[in-house]
This record gives C-alpha cells, sequence and structure tokens, in this order.
C-alpha cells in the first residue's frame, strides 16, 4: 500500500513523521507534492526519505491512499487538476476544515462514478503519535459529519491553545523566579501528566480537580484567580469560534468562490508548467477569465 | 530498601501507585501509616498490597525513605512524635507545601545530630508515571541520597535537583498545574459539548488534545509561541480562536493563578514557621487516635497552644 499527500506543509509533514516513527508504512512508499519547494517542510519530507514531487499528479499516480492536506479553499483547485487521475484503487482522504464529503464527491463525480472519499479532522501532535482524529465517510462514520466542525474548534485547534497555556504558564514561573527553560519544562510536564490521569481515570474532570485542591492550600487560592477571570468561559468562547470560523469556510467553498487572489500567482504558474496540466483543465472561476482557451500558458 | 509513608491520603496513594506500576519498589516494602482509617485513599492504598498502620512509629521503624506526606501544618505535630524513632538510616523526604528543610532539621535536631533531610514538591500525575519532581537537599543529606531520591521520583515522572528558594515557585506552577488543566478541559468539553459532540467524546478530545501539544513541546526545541504560530493557518479556525482568548486576558489568568499559588505557599511557610499549630487545626478524634498509639505520649506529642493542655504527668490527656 502506498500513501501520497497532496500539499507538503505542516499537516503532511507531521503525518509522515508520525506514520514513520510508528512504523505502520515505510517512507519510500510515501510521496508528498507541492509546486512550492520553498516550504521549510519540503526539506523535513525529503530527510524522511520520502518521494516529493512538485507534480500533485505524480503523487496520486503514486499512490493507493491519498491524503488531501492543502488549505480548505485549494481543494477544489486540486480535485480538478487530479479528478481525471483518480482510479478505483484511490481512497480520497481530505484533511480541510470545513470541506465537505459531498463537495469533494460532487466534483469527483465529473471524473469517475463511485469516488471513495472519506474526511477527517486530525491536528499536529499526531507528529510525537499524540494525535486527536476523526473521521467520517459518509455511509459508516466513527463520528457523523455534522460533528466534525465541532472537532476542528475543540481537539483541531486545542493544540494552540495549549502551547498559548503553556507559554503564559511559563511566564508566571518566571515571574516568581524560576529559570525559563525549568519553568517550560515543568509547566508542559504538569498538563501532560493531568491529561494522562483525565484520559486514564474514570472519574469527572471536576473530581479529579477536587483531589489536587486541599483545604486552604495553594491550589484553591490559584483557582479562585482562574474562575474570577472567567478562565472556563475563554475556553468554551475559543471552541465556539473555532468551530463557527470552520462553518464560515465550508460555506465560502461550497459557494465555490475561489478568487485568483487566493492563489498565489507564483504557485498558479507552477501547477501549469506540471507536465499534463492544461490551463483548461484547471478550472478556476471567477469573474475575469484568466485563462484563454487554447493550452498552455495563461495571459 | 523499604519505603515509608507518613500520611495515607491523595499524594500517598498517588506515589505508591506510581512506584508499584513502575516497579522501582516490591509492595510488601511499603508502609502507610495514618490515624485516620476512614480516608477513602486508605482503601486503596490496601488494595495495592502495601502496609497499612495507624502508628506512625510503626511506619518509621520499617522504613529506610520516609515520606512526610501530611499537610503542612501536621508536619511539626509529626515530626515531635517520630522524631525518637529516627535512626542514622533514615532519608526523610517531606513533600509538604511551605515547609522549609531548616525547620525540619531543627525539629529533628532535638533527637539526632545529622538527620537527613529532603524537600520535594511533586504532583498527582505520578499516579500516572507522569508527575513533575523538584527536590532540595538539607545539610546532612549525603549525594546518594539525592541520587536516590531521584531515582525513585524519576520512575513517575520527571524529576530534577533544584535550590530551596524555587521550591514554592514550583509549587504554583507544576504542583497546582494539574488543577488548572482539569479546569481546562472541563471548559474545552462544555465548548465541545455546546457545538454539538456527545460529553464523552468532547472530554477524550480535550485531554487528547492537550497531552499531545504538551508532548510535542517536551519534545521539541522550539518555543511554545513557534509551536502555537505553526498551528494558526491564515484566515483559519484557529487563529480567530485564539483572538477571542487573548480578548479575555487567557494568559494574564494563568500567570495569576501561579503567583497566587507561590504566595499561599509562602503564607502557610510563614505560618508554619511561626509553629502557631491551634488544637483547632487537628481533629480532636485524631488527636485521641494518635494518643492511644503505644509509644505516643502526651509530652512526646508537643502540642504548643496558648493553653497548656497537656498535664506535666504521664499519657493520661485531658481537655480544656
Amino acid at each position: 500500500m502506498s500513501v501520497g499527500f497532496i500539499g507538503a506543509g505542516q499537516l503532511a509533514h507531521a503525518l509522515v513523521k508520525g506514520f514513520t516513527a510508528a512504523g505502520v508504512i515505510a517512507a519510500n512508499r510515501i510521496t508528498a507534492s507541492s509546486p512550492d519547494t520553498d516550504l521549510p517542510t519540503v526539506s523535513g519530507l525529503r530527510k524522511m526519505g520520502i518521494n516529493f514531487t512538485t507534480s500533485n499528479k505524480e503523487a496520486a499516480h503514486k499512490s493507493d491512499v491519498l491524503f488531501l492536506a492543502v488549505k480548505p479553499h485549494i481543494i477544489p483547485f486540486v480535485l480538478d487538476e487530479i479528478g481525471p487521475d483518480i482510479e478505483d484503487r484511490h481512497l480520497i482522504v481530505s484533511c480541510a476544515a470545513g470541506v465537505t464529503i459531498s463537495s469533494i464527491e460532487k466534483k469527483l463525480l465529473q471524473y469517475r462514478a463511485a469516488p471513495k472519499v472519506m474526511r477527517c479532522m486530525t491536528n499536529t501532535p499526531v507528529v510525537v503519535r499524540e494525535g486527536a482524529t476523526v473521521y467520517a465517510t459518509g455511509s459508516h462514520a466513527e463520528v457523523e459529519e455534522d460533528l466534525i466542525d465541532a472537532v476542528t474548534g475543540l481537539s483541531g485547534s486545542g493544540p494552540a491553545y495549549a502551547f498559548t497555556a503553556l507559554d503564559a504558564l511559563a511566564d508566571g514561573g518566571v515571574k516568581m523566579g524560576l529559570p525559563r527553560r525549568l519553568a517550560v519544562r515543568l509547566g508542559a510536564q504538569a498538563l501532560l501528566g493531568a491529561a494522562k490521569m483525565l484520559l486514564d481515570s474514570e472519574q469527572h474532570p471536576g473530581q479529579l480537580k477536587d483531589n489536587v485542591c486541599s483545604p486552604g492550600g495553594a491550589t484553591i487560592h490559584a483557582l479562585h484567580f482562574l474562575e474570577s477571570g472567567g478562565f472556563r468561559s475563554l475556553l468554551i468562547n475559543a471552541v465556539e469560534a473555532s468551530c463557527i470560523r470552520t462553518r464560515e469556510l465550508q460555506f465560502l467553498a461550497d459557494q465555490e468562490k475561489i478568487s485568483p487572489a487566493a492563489i498565489k500567482k507564483t504557485t498558479l504558474d507552477k501547477v501549469l508548467q506540471q507536465p499534463g496540466v492544461s490551463s483548461t483543465s484547471v478550472a478556476t472561476k471567477s469573474r475575469v477569465n484568466l485563462f484563454n482557451n487554447r493550452t498552455g500558458v495563461k495571459k
């Protein structure tokens, strides 16, 4: 089995690193593609021993499982490019926030009768093999597809909330006299340990919190500050904001309003230089028709 | 080597669970004591195969490494009780927030010329072997004693030696830290449930996201801010969420929390140093149970108060 990644950015890099560390697939059976070779993650991917190419079509040809690891607004563009190259064997796994299975199927149905599409939402800690992933297949689902936007808000964006918290906790430690490295280390270890306790326990997080708070002690004094400042509410707001934005992105994508401005001109040029790609097959819809009807170079 | 715990509450339970899971010591070589047998953790300790007793003196006699796992205001009380039983072999490890090495040594010097004392601050995730522990060694503790503790505590998580004056700050950060995390996961789960997720899945995903992020940071040379940047794609969902957090002063709340916990720890230390242990701080039933232990006399348990609760003659205790 071969795995391919359309896109060679943070997500592709994190997944390849995790998969190879887990030994679930050999590096030489992985291909990743991007027209942009300047991405910092490209050298990381090469170092891991996978096949890197600037041709998305080549990634499609070399794969059985094909991850779409590009930003949501790029998805329709990519689907039009590789659509003709999808075979029966291909399993398309989209990792793009807010992009529905039906929108992907709709595009691919122009090229194949029964495209196999899955949608997943994962997160960057896959890079250390501690990711959180949900997926939906449309017909049979680990989660119902309509929950995936909420998952994006929670565990998709979650690591960023944690990194912000860790930066702040370390600041607190430094304020009270700890050296920075030790403060970062202790803060991360405390979060990791607490999360593991929760995952390994049947108990409610509130119960576990109670267990740490001895009467009149240091911890309950600290918790009062957090509550007074609306700490919990900020986190609920964050999950909500990320989920809402995900749904907005989905809405924009469904309207297929991909303006050419959303795709860097340099990237577009590079894609058009790939063998087999013609400007008519890369159907960028806009009010201004940037492509003439003849092949090759755009205006 | 045998390990004993004065105190059979949350901390003793968590450490025993972690040590036995790590296989660093056999359960039959562990003793824990408390006059209070009603603690829910006592059942857990028994189930793990540790030897439980109501006599603190028995624990001392059976141990080489002796953890003081009681609340800070109980420490002086306990030290007076077990002081006469401490031998040269004993390594006393105090886990009590805010209690200084010098205050412990001062008490024990009444009984021994060179008591070996180490002060440590750990946290409850030792129970799943992902604790965060720091320690400082007293004047009579040898290098090997520190290494021994580091081996024990290193089996249940991260452990490093620090200067004693940093330990209150560590209490505020990683001592109390798990509580901040439990609060955060509860709130994240509420957010997930608000947006339509079932509760169990929301708790699971929230905890997993925190765990994974913390692990990424520990295994990376990069700054947390850089790792945050890597997750926040332009115009995406995450940066929208981060904005609402920043608008609410999220970071500041966490700095406040670490500071508040550290300050309270220092307060507790100050109160303890003044040796203002009122009898009200010790439940009468507990006091009675201690005095019933063989070998414990009212005079040996030196509870100082404004009123002299104990007459000068032997064990029969009076109440005021």
